[in-house]
C-alpha cells in the first residue's frame, strides 16, 4: 500500500491491490478455520498419535 | 552478473507487447497441458468403454483411473494455468518475464515429477487414487513425482509474483492490474495455501513409504490432503473466472459492469473458498459438528457469493457491451445476435451456464452435511467435479486457446469450421456424461469400483444389475464417448496449428477478435503511458484486458437479471428436490 499522503487512490482500491494483503488473507483464514481448529478437534481423540 | 533480456515485439491483433521468453514459456506449458488432455482424454475413453464389457482387467481399470484423475485434475489444469500465469504477468503487463531460465529449469521438473508420478502409476505401483488416503500405500517414486511437480508449480507462482511486483516497479502499467490479471493473482494466491498443505500430505506419505516415519495418520492426513485435494480446483476457479473476462474482452469486446465489485468478489474467494474442503470430510468421525457445519454452512457461502457475484457480471458484460457494441435490443436479442459461430464465445456461455446451473449447485448441495452423507462416495460426486473441471474449466481453458495458441505462436488456426463445432461437440458430451454420472450416484452406484458386482465377494451385489442402472451408466459411457470426441477435435486443432498453421504477423484470420478493431486505440494508449510523466498515477481502476480505460457511461442488461431469476429458481428448485430425496431415504416420523 502507498504511504504517498498524496495519492488519491481510494484506501480500497489500496487495499485489493495489495498482492501480500491477498496472500496473507488467503493463508490465515483457512489454516485458522480448517486447519488449526480441524487439528485442534483431532488432538483431542484419545487415539490421536498413537 | 548480468540480466539477459530477451527481445519483445508488439503483437499486431492485440497491440500488446510481447515478451519473447514469457511467450515461449507460456507456449511450452499450454502445449504439455494440452498433450497431457490427450493422455488423460485416452484414458477416459477406457475407463468408460470398461463399464460396457470392453475387457479392461481390474487391476488396469484401477491403473487407468488412478492416472486419469491425477492427469486430469492436477497435470493437465496447472500447466495450462502456468502458462496463463506467465502469459499474463508478461504480456498483459508490457513486462518481462523474471529469471527465465530458472522458469525453464522449473518447466523441465514439472515435467519430470509428472513422468514420475505416471510411471508409478501405470506400473501397477501407485494404485492408490487421486486421493491415495493411508494406509494405502505407493511407490515412492510416486510421491516424489507428486512433490516435484507441486514445488515447480509453487516456484511458478513465485515467478509470477515477481513479475507483477517487477511490472509495477518498472511502471509498465498504471494504476490496478487488469483485471484478468487481477483474477489470475487471486488463482496464485489460492496455490499457495493449496500447495503448502500438498507437501504437507504427500510429504508425510513419501517419508512414510521410505521407512522414515512408520505411520501417517488418517484423519490428519485428509485433512491436509484436502486442502491441496480441494484447493486446486479452487486455483483452477479463479483461474477459469479470469479467463472468461478475458473471454468476453475477446469476443464481444465486453468488460464487467463494476469492475470494482469483481475485484472484491476475487478477495471474497481468496479469503474463503479454501474453506469448502470441509465438504469432503464431512463424513469423517474425528472432526465436531461445530466445525463442519461453520465452514461449510457459513463461512463458504462467502465464497459462494463470490460465485454468485461473477455469475452476474460475466453475462452482464456480455449483454452490455452487445447492446453498446453492436446495437442489439429487446430482452435476448443480445444473446440471438451473438457471434455463436466465435469457439470462444460458445465455450464462455456453455462453460458458465454448466458450471452456474450444474457444478455450482450440486456443489452447494454437497457441502450440506445430511446430504452429503447421502451421496458420498456415489458416482454424485463424480458428475459433480466432472462439471466443475470438465464442462467449466476445461472448455474455458479450450476456448481461450483458440486466441492464445495463434497469437503465442504466430500461425494461423487451422480448421477454424472444426473449431466452432468443437464446444457444441465437447459440451453436449460432457452434459450427458455428468448429468447421467449425477443419476447414478441419486441410484447409489459407487464410484472408484471396477466391479459392479462385487464378484469376488462372499455375497455378490445385483442391484446395479436391474432397473434403471444399467441404462444410466450406459449414459454415462455414450457421454463420455461424446465427449472424447469433442476433446480430439480440440487437440486436432491445436496440434495441426502449432505443427502446419501457416506463419502469419495477423495470425487472427479465421477468428473473430473483438479487439481487433480498437488495437490501434490500444496503442495510443501505449504510447501516450510511454511519454507521460508517471508522477501522477491515475486513480482510474476500470483498466480492462485490452489496457484501454474508460467506464460504462450506462448500460443496461434487463436479460441478465431475468436469466439470474431464473437461476436462483432453479437453485431453490435444486435444493427441495435434494431435500425431498433425502426424506425418502430417512423418512420421518
Amino acid at each position: 500500500m502507498s504511504s504517498d499522503p498524496e495519492d488519491p487512490t481510494p484506501w480500497q482500491q489500496r487495499v485489493l491491490d495489495n498482492l501480500w494483503l491477498l496472500l496473507a488473507v488467503s493463508i490465515v483464514v483457512p489454516s485458522v478455520l480448517y486447519l488449526g481448529w480441524g487439528l485442534w478437534e483431532l488432538a483431542e481423540l484419545p487415539t490421536w498419535g498413537q | 552478473m548480468t540480466t539477459r533480456t530477451a527481445p519483445s515485439r508488439i503483437c499486431n491483433v492485440t497491440g500488446f507487447i510481447i515478451n519473447r521468453d514469457g511467450q515461449q514459456l507460456a507456449l511450452a506449458h499450454v502445449v504439455s497441458g494440452v498433450v497431457l488432455l490427450a493422455l488423460g482424454g485416452l484414458m477416459a475413453i477406457l475407463i468408460a468403454l470398461q463399464r460396457q464389457g470392453l475387457p479392461i482387467s481390474d487391476d488396469w481399470w484401477y491403473r487407468l483411473l488412478a492416472s486419469h484423475g491425477a492427469t486430469m485434475l492436477l497435470f493437465w489444469l496447472l500447466l495450462f494455468e502456468v502458462g496463463a500465469l506467465y502469459w499474463g504477468s508478461t504480456m498483459l503487463l508490457n513486462a518481462r518475464m523474471r529469471a527465465p531460465r530458472v522458469a525453464w529449469a522449473n518447466f523441465g521438473m514439472m515435467i519430470l515429477g509428472i513422468l514420475m508420478a505416471q510411471w508409478a502409476m501405470l506400473s501397477g505401483n501407485a494404485t492408490v487414487m487421486f486421493t491415495a488416503y493411508p494406509p494405502l500405500t505407493a511407490h515412492p517414486v510416486y510421491y516424489a513425482g507428486i512433490l516435484l511437480f507441486a514445488v515447480g508449480v509453487l516456484l511458478a507462482v513465485v515467478l509470477f509474483f515477481a513479475n507483477v511486483v517487477g511490472a509495477k516497479r518498472d511502471a509498465t502499467y498504471e494504476g490496478s492490474v487488469p483485471l484478468v490479471v487481477y483474477g489470475l493473482v487471486a488463482a496464485a494466491v489460492i496455490a499457495v495455501y493449496a500447495l503448502g498443505t500438498g507437501a504437507v500430505a504427500y510429504g508425510l506419505l513419501f517419508l512414510q513409504s521410505i521407512g522414515v516415519i512408520e505411520t501417517v495418520d488418517p484423519a490428519t492426513y485428509r485433512l491436509f490432503f484436502w486442502g491441496i485435494g480441494h484447493g486446486a480446483q479452487q486455483v483452477n476457479l479463479a483461474a477459469m473466472v479470469a479467463v472468461w473476462y478475458a473471454l468476453i474482452g475477446l469476443t464481444v469486446g465486453g468488460r464487467p459492469v463494476n469492475e470494482g465489485l469483481s475485484r472484491f468478489a476475487f478477495l471474497l474467494l481468496i479469503a474463503f473458498i479454501h474453506l469448502g474442503a470441509v465438504h469432503h470430510v464431512l463424513v469423517d468421525p474425528g472432526l465436531g459438528t461445530s466445525h463442519r457445519i461453520m465452514n461449510t454452512s457459513y463461512m463458504l457461502y462467502l465464497a459462494v457469493l463470490a460465485s454468485l457475484i461473477h455469475a452476474f457480471s460475466i453475462p452482464a458484460g456480455i449483454e452490455a457491451a452487445q447492446r453498446e457494441r453492436h446495437g442489439a435490443r429487446g430482452m435476448f436479442g443480445w444473446l440471438v445476435r451473438a457471434p455463436w459461430r466465435e469457439p470462444g464465445f460458445s465455450s464462455l456461455v456453455l462453460s458458465v451456464v454448466y458450471f452456474g446451473f450444474i457444478a455450482g449447485v450440486t456443489g452447494v448441495l454437497m457441502g450440506t452435511m445430511q446430504l452429503n452423507m447421502l451421496i458420498h462416495n456415489t458416482l454424485f460426486v463424480v458428475g459433480h467435479f466432472h462439471a466443475t473441471v470438465v464442462s467449466g474449466t476445461t472448455l474455458a481453458f479450450m476456448g481461450i486457446s483458440y486466441y492464445l495458441l495463434p497469437l503465442l505462436s504466430q500461425r494461423k488456426l487451422v480448421a477454424p469450421r472444426m473449431a466452432q463445432l468443437q464446444p457444441y461437440v465437447f459440451a453436449g458430451g460432457v452434459a450427458l456424461l455428468t448429468l447421467a454420472m449425477l443419476q447414478a450416484g441419486r441410484l447409489g452406484v459407487p464410484r472408484r469400483v471396477a466391479d459392479l458386482e462385487y464378484s469376488d465377494a462372499p455375497l455378490g451385489v445385483t442391484v446395479f444389475q436391474s432397473g434403471p442402472t444399467p441404462t444410466v451408466m450406459l449414459l454415462v459411457s455414450v457421454g463420455a464417448l461424446i465427449a472424447v470426441v469433442g476433446g480430439i477435435m480440440f487437440v486436432w486443432v491445436m496440434v495441426a496449428t502449432l505443427l502446419t498453421g501457416e506463419r502469419s504477423e495477423r495470425p487472427d484470420q479465421g477468428l473473430g477478435f473483438a479487439i481487433g478493431a480498437p488495437a490501434r486505440e490500444r496503442q495510443e494508449v501505449l504510447r501516450e503511458m510511454a511519454a507521460a510523466t508517471r508522477t501522477k498515477p491515475t486513480t482510474d481502476t476500470t483498466v480492462d484486458a485490452r489496457g484501454l480505460k474508460g467506464r460504462w457511461q450506462r448500460f443496461e442488461a434487463p436479460g441478465t437479471y431475468l436469466l439470474v431469476l431464473i437461476f436462483l429458481a432453479w437453485f431453490v428448485v435444486m435444493y427441495v428436490v435434494a431435500h425431498f430425496n433425502l426424506a425418502q431415504a430417512w423418512p420421518v416420523g
